[in-house]
């Protein structure tokens, strides 16, 4: 609070603006971080090792330019001498591809509903919202772990349930917003000119409430790689032989006793940059995107 | 200026509540008379001004006519029929005549949408033009409201208030409506430019033979562009008649001291003036006072006003007003002794 007070009329001095976080360069790496990741994972068939291909003549090998270590792996091979680099990215790409499926499913199912209980209240309304309260009320990992067990573990029914697990959020979000603008002048001006509901919710509303879903677009799909990380930890990931990042953990974990560091600290730090980077962005997009900034 | 024959529009008896009734989810009941019977016309080529304070309902009734709220009871005809009779293909050629500014063109602009798309819109939903036809006619638009071309690729965000307010009149004009219900079209704007948009209002009328509701609080104003004046106090209209007449010789008590709040440039003729002041806030309308609405504020008020609600009289041709004494006060416009020397407080 002090400091925050303090840097204010230090820049009243310079600019007329109030003093904002400098984060740019964070943001820039992130960015950066990000891109890199997507680019090595989308691209990871055309260059990179078959995830599936073992060799027990290579296991274990550690990460170049270690003792005993090969060009060809560069951050080692796993326990039956798969090419850890390529594991991750392939990781990767399933978690990226699951959690993105999973987000823009969510948004539309809960934008959707969002809009529509905001729209038309009533008892519409009160019932969508009841639903939302009462699925609020159990933690989101205990649903989705249930929900898996129960249906078993695919690429499709875990894209499914995630996104079964975070739309309450966006309908929340998108109900608020809705609610603010729908008695607006606006929306009367567009019944005025004769605009049909349907019309009025998609070129109107929806435009105008996209901000903070974006937002929380962003910061769900970085909750949704740590959720689909966790499964695969659990063993209620994709299952093998398609890597999956918190499966490598998973198995990978013994090796930090033998020595076998490698197997956790690939995919570990792999997902820490990926996630926090995503966080930064979002966090960034955030205050991007509020009008009192 | 007034044609005679038919009204273009006919209020009869309007009433809007608003309210909750319990339910399941809601204990609690409320209802909130916004309009209580109120009655009126407006003939083609006139502009009806619709005086009040704030929360006597005057946007309420605007809304009704523009058709975006549903009345409670009253019927509302326009050209002779009956809008909430209509099916829904009729009612909206209907609407397409029938068009609404409103006080706040910050909030009745999509942010997100051009100008050009805005103006395009209505004539995109009633199909009136597509393509190149409608870049002309949002052109020819945009210039009878005199804003340039070169608005058609900017966001509302970059003009100013007033600007905005040409911008809506245009987007209502595409619909080359007949009746145009100003909501406060100027209350939001600068008083330097709100004289631009009243003679823009005005301009337009005569061009395009437009009929106008003029709703706003601000007397001096209303008095200048209105052929008729309708005053109401708490949802309901307590005295209408020819602008100039009303004007220049108020019947209702409350019409009078609307005109006393005029402020006058000469604080000479303002010390010795001994206009009606009204004391205290208009009452809740969840609450409405019984008998006449006016009573709790009025300096005339006897105990038939507390009890008998007064109907709208004709007075003459053309004027009405719905007081117990209007007669007696126009004989002698002095109020009781007692209430005076509150009011001089």
């Amino acid at each position: 609070m002090v400091s925050s007070a303090a840097t204010a009329t230090q820049t009243e001095t310079g600019s007329t603006r109030p003093a904002r976080p400098r984060r740019k360069v964070g943001v820039w790496v992130a960015l950066f971080i990000i891109l890199l990741l997507f680019a090595l994972a989308l691209s990871a068939p055309l260059w990179a090792d078959d995830p599936a291909r073992q060799s027990l003549m290579d296991a274990e090998l550690p990460p170049y330019p270690l003792e005993n270590s090969t060009v060809e792996h560069l951050l080692g091979t796993d326990e039956l001498g798969r090419d850890q680099l390529s594991r991750i990215l392939f990781g990767l790409r399933t978690s990226m591809s699951i959690s993105i499926l999973s987000m823009l499913l969510a948004a539309a199912i809960g934008t959707s509903v969002g809009v529509i209980a905001g729209f038309f209240r009533g008892i519409v309304d009160e019932v969508l919202m009841r639903i939302v309260d009462i699925q609020m009320s159990f933690p989101a990992i205990l649903l989705v772990v249930t929900f898996v067990t129960a249906i078993g573990p695919s690429f499709q029914s875990i894209v499914i349930v995630l996104a079964l697990s975070i739309w309450v959020v966006f309908a929340r979000v998108a109900r608020a917003q809705v609610l603010a603008l729908r008695d607006s002048d606006l929306v009367l001006a567009m019944r005025a000119i004769g605009a049909s509901t349907p019309r009025v919710l998609l070129l109107h509303i929806v435009p105008n409430i996209a901000g903070p879903l974006i937002v929380i677009a962003t910061l769900e799909f970085a909750t949704l790689i740590v959720a689909e990380s966790a499964l695969g930890y659990l063993g209620l990931g994709v299952p093998p032989p398609t890597p999956s990042l918190g499966a490598m953990i998973a198995t990978g974990q013994f090796g930090l006793i033998t020595g076998v560091w490698w197997l956790v600290l690939g995919p570990g730090i792999a997902m820490t940059a990926f996630i926090m980077s995503i966080n930064i962005l979002g966090d960034w997009l955030r205050d991007r995107l509020d009008p009192r900034r | 200026m007034t044609g005679a024959g038919e009204p273009l529009l006919q209020v009869r008896d309007l009433r809007v509540h608003f309210g909750q009734r319990r339910s399941l989810f809601s204990r609690s009941a409320w209802s909130v008379r916004a309009v209580d019977g109120v009655s009126l016309e407006i003939r083609r080529g006139e502009t009806l001004g619709l005086v009040g304070e704030s929360g006597c309902g005057k946007s309420t009734v605007g809304r009704a006519v523009a058709h975006l709220l549903k009345p409670s009871s009253g019927t509302i005809r326009f050209r002779g029929e009956d809008l909430g009779s209509l099916d829904r293909t009729r009612r909206r050629s209907l609407r397409r005549d029938l068009q609404i500014i409103f006080q706040d063109p910050y909030s009745s602009l999509d942010p997100r949408m051009r100008i050009g798309a805005a103006i395009r819109e209505p004539l995109t939903i009633h199909g009136i033009a597509r393509g190149e036809a409608a870049r002309l006619r949002v052109l020819e638009l945009l210039d009878s409201v005199g804003l340039p071309a070169s608005a058609v690729d900017r966001y509302p965000h970059e003009f100013s208030g007033g600007q905005r307010q040409r911008i809506a009149i245009a987007r209502a004009l595409a619909l080359e409506p007949e009746l145009i219900v100003c909501d406060e079209p100027i209350s939001a704007l600068d008083v330097s430019v709100q004289a631009q948009i009243v003679n823009l209002l005005g301009e337009l009328q005569e061009r395009r033979q437009l009929t106008y509701l003029f709703i706003a609080h601000d007397l001096a104003v209303v008095r200048h562009i209105s052929h008729r004046i309708a005053v109401m106090y708490l949802g309901r209209i307590v005295e209408t008649g020819p602008s100039e007449i009303l004007c220049g010789e108020p019947l209702h008590p409350y019409t009078k001291a609307l005109f006393g709040a005029v402020p006058r440039a000469n604080p000479k003729v303002e010390r010795n003036s001994d206009r009606p002041v009204i004391q205290g806030e208009i009452p809740s309308p969840l609450n409405p006072p019984g008998g006449c609405h006016f009573h709790t504020r009025c300096p005339y008020a006897r105990d038939i006003c507390r009890t008998r609600d007064p109907s709208l009289e004709s007075v003459g041709t053309d004027r009405g007003v719905a007081c117990h004494f209007w007669k007696e006060i126009k004989a002698n416009p002095v109020p009781n002794a007692c209430n005076r020397t509150e009011a001089a407080l």
